[in-house]
This record gives C-alpha cells, sequence and structure tokens, in this order.
C-alpha cells in the first residue's frame, strides 16, 4: 500500500513537472533550442521550470519565483553556508549578483556567462590591460581559475591555498632549492614575482631594491643592525618622515617594519611597494573599503591613497599630505580662488575650525554628489546657515 | 515564564540600558585657549591636582583649565614644543611631555623653568614613546618601537627603563592605548581590536571585544565597564568587564557641534568624569553619568 502510495506522489511530481515544461516549450512562445548549452543548469535539463519561474505573475523580473540570489540559495544551500564564513568574498558574490558571471538556463562549463579570462576582464579591465614581455603561462592561457577562487577565499585576492598555490605547479622541492639559502617553503613567492606578468625573465618584479640587483644580500640579511634601523640605516631621510604626529612607525618584531608595505626585494611599484596602494592600504583599513563600497560618489582619484595620503607620517589628521586645503587646491586649483570662502580666517561656527574643503566634502565616498557630506539641496547648508 | 512575561523582561531590560544610555551627559567642553583661539587637532587632556592640562598640539603648546573648563594658562616652555603628544605630572610635580619632533620626553619643571631632555633606550634600540603615564614614582611608557609597554624610573636625574611588556600572544601587532589601574595595565592592541591584561603579579590575559569596532582608538576601565572609543564610528562603546566582554551600548555620534565627535582620539576617566579628546573638532569634552 505504502509502496502505491509513494509511486503515485512521484508520478504524480514528475508528470506536472512535465506538463509544466512542456507547455512553456509547446506554446510557441519558448524554443527548447533556446536553453540548450554544453552544460544545462539541473531544472532546465529537467524541464522544471516552476523551480525558478511562476507562469502567470510575479513581482520579479522574469517570472522568477523569489529575488537573486536568494532563489539561488534554496538549491545550493552549502554555497550560503561556506559564503557566510569567508574570509573574502568576491564582490559579484556580496552583492548577490549570481548573473554576473553565471547564466541561468545553459552554458559553458559552471554555466560561466563566456569562457576564460573574458568573463573576468569584464570587470578587471586593468590586469587585461597590462603589458608584459614575459606572461605566467595560466595568464596567458586565460586560465585565471588556475590560481584564483571565483567566489570566496582567505585573502582580497582570492587565491586558491596562499602562498602555496604556486607549488600546486611548480615542484616545492626544486623550487625552494632554486633559490639558494634563503628561501624557504613558506615563503610568499608573489613578494618578488608577478603573477601575470613581468618585464624581466622569471616573472621577477620589475623594480629592484638595489642590494638585491647587485646580490649584497649581506646588506640586509645577516647585518648588526635590527628592526627598522636595518631599513634607515641606508635611508635615513625617511627617519625623520616618521617623527611626526601622526605615523605608521610601527613594531618590527623579527623583520623591519618597513617590509610590511615595501618589498625589500622587487615589486611593480616605483617605491618598492608590495601592492598597489588601494590594495596594500586597505589591509590594515578596511574601513575604507567598505565606506567606498556603501557609497554612490567617490573621489575618482580614491585608488591613489598616495596622492593625498602620506605613507609615512604626517602632522595633519589623516596622515593628509598638507592641511585639507592645500591637498585638494593642487588638483581643483579653480577651487582654491573662487569658492565658498574657506581657509585660516574663515571660522566653521559648529567648532570652531578653520573651515577646509574636507568640512563639506568627503572623498572617501558619501551618497551625495560630489562627495558632499549631507546632501547639497539644503541639508548641508542648513548646518551653518541657519537663517536659510 | 510566559511569552509576555519574557517579553516584558526584555522590554524592561532593554530600557534599562537604553536608560543608561541616556544617561550620560555633556557636563564641560573645552575647545579654545585662554586667550580665545581655538584648539587645533589636541592629542591627549589630563586631570591632575583640580586642573584639566590638554596637550594643544596642533598650536604647539599646553593648556591648563579649571574644574568647571574655563582656560587658565597656555605655555610653550622654551618654544620647545613642535609635536607634543603626551603629557603627564611625573615625581616633583614635574610636567612630562612626549615630543614626537625629538623622539624624546620633555621634562618640564616650571618653578625653575627648566627643560630636560629624555631619550629612552632598552637592549641597545632605541624607544619610540606616544604615550606616558606617571603612576606612584614609575613611568609607563606606550613604545611604538616594541608595540608594548616600557616600565621606567627614575634613578637619580635620568630615565631607566626596566622591561618592556610585549603580550606573549603571537602575532602581535602593538598596543594603540594603555591604561594603568589598581589592578594592572590593561591595552588596546591596533587593527585585531583585543585587549590585553596584565595583572601585577604578571598574569596576563587576551580579551577580544564583541563584534561591532570598526577602528578603536582608546580604551578607559572603570566601575565594571570597559570604555572603547572608536575613530571610525565616531562612539563611545561600553563592554561588560567579563571575558569575552559584551556590548552593553555606545553613547555619541558623528558630527561637528558641541556633544559629538569627529576624529576623536583619547578617552581619560577623571575625578570629573569620562574625558574625550576629539581631534578632528578641536575639543576636549567631559562626559558623566553611567560611571
Amino acid at each position: 500500500m505504502r509502496r502505491g502510495v509513494f509511486f503515485l506522489c512521484f508520478w504524480l511530481i514528475w508528470s506536472v513537472s512535465v506538463w509544466a515544461a512542456s507547455s512553456c516549450f509547446t506554446q510557441g512562445c519558448h524554443t527548447r533550442e533556446a536553453f540548450r548549452g554544453r552544460v544545462e543548469h539541473g531544472p532546465v535539463k529537467g524541464a522544471r521550470c516552476e523551480k525558478c519561474h511562476l507562469p502567470h505573475v510575479s513581482r520579479y523580473s522574469h517570472l522568477l519565483r523569489a529575488e537573486i540570489p536568494n532563489l539561488c540559495f534554496e538549491c545550493h544551500k552549502d554555497f550560503k553556508k561556506k559564503l557566510k564564513l569567508a574570509s573574502w568574498v568576491h564582490l559579484p558574490v556580496k552583492r548577490g549578483a549570481c548573473g554576473r558571471c553565471h547564466r541561468p538556463h545553459a552554458g559553458p562549463k559552471g554555466l560561466l556567462a563566456s569562457e576564460g579570462a573574458r568573463l573576468c576582464f569584464n570587470c578587471h579591465q586593468g590586469i587585461k590591460k597590462a603589458s608584459y614581455r614575459v606572461l605566467h603561462a595560466p595568464f596567458r592561457k586565460g586560465q585565471c581559475l588556475a590560481c584564483h577562487q571565483a567566489h570566496f577565499g582567505e585573502t582580497r585576492s582570492l587565491v586558491k591555498g596562499g602562498t602555496q598555490v604556486c607549488f600546486a605547479c611548480h615542484k616545492k622541492r626544486k623550487t625552494v632549492a632554486r633559490h639558494g639559502d634563503y628561501a624557504d617553503e613558506n615563503m610568499n613567492c608573489l613578494t618578488c614575482h608577478n603573477p601575470h606578468g613581468s618585464n624581466r625573465p622569471h616573472l621577477v618584479r620589475n623594480f629592484l631594491h638595489s642590494p638585491y640587483e647587485e646580490e649584497a644580500c649581506d646588506e640586509c640579511h645577516g647585518g648588526e643592525n635590527t628592526g627598522a634601523d636595518m631599513c634607515l640605516a641606508c635611508h635615513d631621510d625617511k627617519r625623520e618622515e616618521f617623527l611626526r604626529v601622526h605615523t605608521h612607525y610601527m613594531r618590527s618584531g623579527k623583520r623591519p617594519f618597513c617590509v610590511n608595505c615595501h618589498s625589500p626585494h622587487a615589486s611593480d611599484e616605483k617605491s618598492l611597494l608590495r601592492a598597489s596602494p588601494d590594495w596594500l592600504c586597505i589591509r590594515c583599513h578596511p574601513e575604507a573599503l567598505v565606506q567606498k563600497r556603501e557609497s554612490l560618489h567617490i573621489h575618482p582619484a580614491w585608488e591613489k591613497c598616495l596622492d593625498c595620503h602620506e605613507g609615512h607620517g604626517s602632522r595633519f589628521a589623516g596622515m593628509l599630505k598638507g592641511d585639507a586645503n592645500a591637498v585638494c587646491v593642487r588638483c581643483h586649483k579653480t577651487q582654491g580662488k573662487f569658492t565658498h570662502p574657506i581657509g585660516e580666517k574663515v571660522k566653521d561656527p559648529r567648532n570652531g575650525q578653520t573651515l577646509t574643503c574636507v568640512t563639506c566634502h568627503d572623498p572617501m565616498g558619501t551618497p551625495f554628489k560630489y562627495e558632499l557630506r549631507l546632501s547639497g539641496e539644503a541639508s548641508l547648508c542648513l548646518e551653518c546657515h541657519k537663517g536659510y | 515564564m510566559s511569552r509576555v512575561s519574557q517579553g516584558l523582561l526584555i522590554l524592561l531590560i532593554l530600557g534599562l540600558l537604553v536608560g543608561k544610555a541616556q544617561a550620560w551627559k555633556r557636563v564641560l567642553s573645552m575647545d579654545v585657549g585662554p586667550e580665545g583661539s581655538h584648539l587645533y587637532h589636541p592629542m591627549s587632556a589630563t586631570w591632575e591636582k583640580g586642573r584639566f592640562y590638554v596637550v594643544d598640539t596642533g598650536n604647539r603648546r599646553l593648556i591648563s583649565y579649571d574644574a568647571q573648563g574655563k582656560p587658565l594658562k597656555a605655555v610653550n616652555p622654551g618654544k620647545r614644543l613642535k609635536s607634543p603628544l603626551d603629557l603627564d605630572f611625573g615625581p616633583k610635580g614635574h610636567l612630562w611631555v612626549v615630543e614626537r619632533s625629538e623622539n624624546a620626553l620633555l621634562e618640564i619643571d616650571l618653578a625653575t623653568k627648566t627643560i630636560r631632555v629624555h631619550r629612552l633606550y632598552y637592549r641597545g634600540k632605541e624607544l619610540f614613546p606616544e604615550r606616558i603615564v606617571w603612576r606612584k614614582d614609575k613611568l609607563y611608557v606606550l613604545d611604538r618601537e616594541s608595540g608594548g609597554v616600557a616600565f621606567v624610573r627614575l634613578k637619580g636625574k635620568e630615565l631607566e627603563v626596566e622591561r618592556i611588556w610585549v603580550p606573549e600572544e603571537r602575532p602581535f601587532i602593538g598596543f594603540l592605548d594603555f591604561k594603568v589601574k589598581n589592578d594592572g595595565i590593561w591595552a588596546l592592541e591596533k587593527t585585531t581590536h583585543r585587549i590585553f591584561y596584565l595583572s601585577w603579579d604578571g598574569r596576563e590575559e587576551t580579551w577580544r571585544p564583541a563584534e561591532g569596532l570598526v577602528y578603536p582608538v582608546s580604551l578607559e576601565v572603570a566601575g565594571g565597564r570597559i570604555y572603547v572609543l572608536d575613530r571610525y564610528l565616531r562612539k563611545i562603546f561600553v563592554f561588560t568587564l567579563k571575558n569575552p566582554p559584551k556590548m552593553l551600548f555606545s553613547f555619541v555620534g558623528k558630527g561637528w557641534r558641541p556633544g559629538q565627535l569627529y576624529l576623536p582620539r583619547e578617552l581619560e576617566l577623571t575625578p570629573k568624569g569620562l574625558l574625550v579628546v576629539d581631534e578632528g573638532n578641536g575639543r576636549v569634552e567631559v562626559w558623566t553619568g553611567g560611571l
């Protein structure tokens, strides 16, 4: 008897789904061929259109049963769980925009919207544009996923397995042995090598620290100086920059704190930074990235942190390169001459401080036009001009 | 317990917490010097013998205020102050100032108007002082070189670093602020938001405050509570003094008007209340009520 009921239920579900699918495809509106591909999404394969769509009305576009990504998470439950535990999440995933990379019905492997690196370069155009004389094989072949994870990872670059990713192709023992006495298995290859490409052989990054270039390893390794003195012994002119009210002078431990930001060997930046400022600074200042993502209006040079901020030390709040007027006027020349009165003689009635550009603007990002701190329609002005 | 009773209990607790948060009120505001000019980037303040003392870093001066917040005197002893960061009063009533431009401590004898410069060394390394506290003839220095707190004593006229407390836990990034209390030292680590405690008998504990903090810069421990000042959120968060601490409530918010914070820098408990130094608004305020 129980068996009979089970088979009856199974037949009912199957027949309804077949009816639903066949009705989608048989009324001359949706052709089955339009939903075919090398890989077909499970519900499409089973002709279960109703898994995602409502046949009559819906409050969501494409007659979807629920909003994306909640609809996707109904089946991909494990993915949702992993997402919650992830340290870094790819931005489209974080925003629930599954459709940015995936097709809903059919497509190449992973139902990707396009194959290979083309998909990634839709957003990561800067990487696409970079021209290198020597290219890393996976990059040349457009195999981004050979090294990167698509959805989430331990680091912002979503590299698979952190520092160990390179050893998936390059045999660990042999690779380490080729680097002599100073290398070990836990070293981060990316400190010296650019995983995409370089103008130097062996993908060594383009700018070299002079002792490294001259193979004068002993200048740093095994020398008498420890901590920051190791670096300041040569770069003594930088010492004064740290002796300012706001400073990035840090605890050194076994290595000088300087190498938190600078590579002691090779870099793609002239100042030997470990990464471009927007990546490097965000490691300790993630709030800036959060503010950017939550803002509608962001300063166009947001990614060039060191255009406005000092890297070592500053006597101005926010480690600015000068007072908030001087920093802005370097580019916004005319604004320094005719604008709302600003400068030493003009005081903010709210706190008695000198009125500067950042009194009204927040270049790090705001919801308002021109990166205004409040709406320029009225509320910002009314902060001070009460009578209006 | 019925659902209605549970609901009422939750409402009561919430009411008490909100009431507690609202009970905090601003009682003093110090934002101008004796001649009427506004503070500019004040970095620190303290209370000593019935007076407030503020380091007006941007204007390169120290200002004293009476207990009602009225400015009394502004000084730049010997015009030596260029980037003063912190101050405290040491033995013999001498004023001690952290002078960043010289990476030194200035010992100022206000009576004889003399200044003595001290540089700190420990095991051949020069320290990088950020904040100081004198307590029972011992000087505690927040040292950015080691990231820890240096224990310093005055030997004759010279300072001698006895030891530096650097927590055993690794990785350790370095402290951003610390407070010396009757039961030991409390310190706030930068970036990780961890709070470290060192009892006077050498026992070390690591506390991680509940989530919600973004850029904490200063802490205070008083009345069975931990107070954490968040520079980015412009709030003072109040936690239970139990490990792990639970957040009870927060007060103050972002703004430019009195009673609001823009770029706050330091918290310090004084007999008059909780003192908050706001570098961005050029203001030092005292809050009372919840202590």
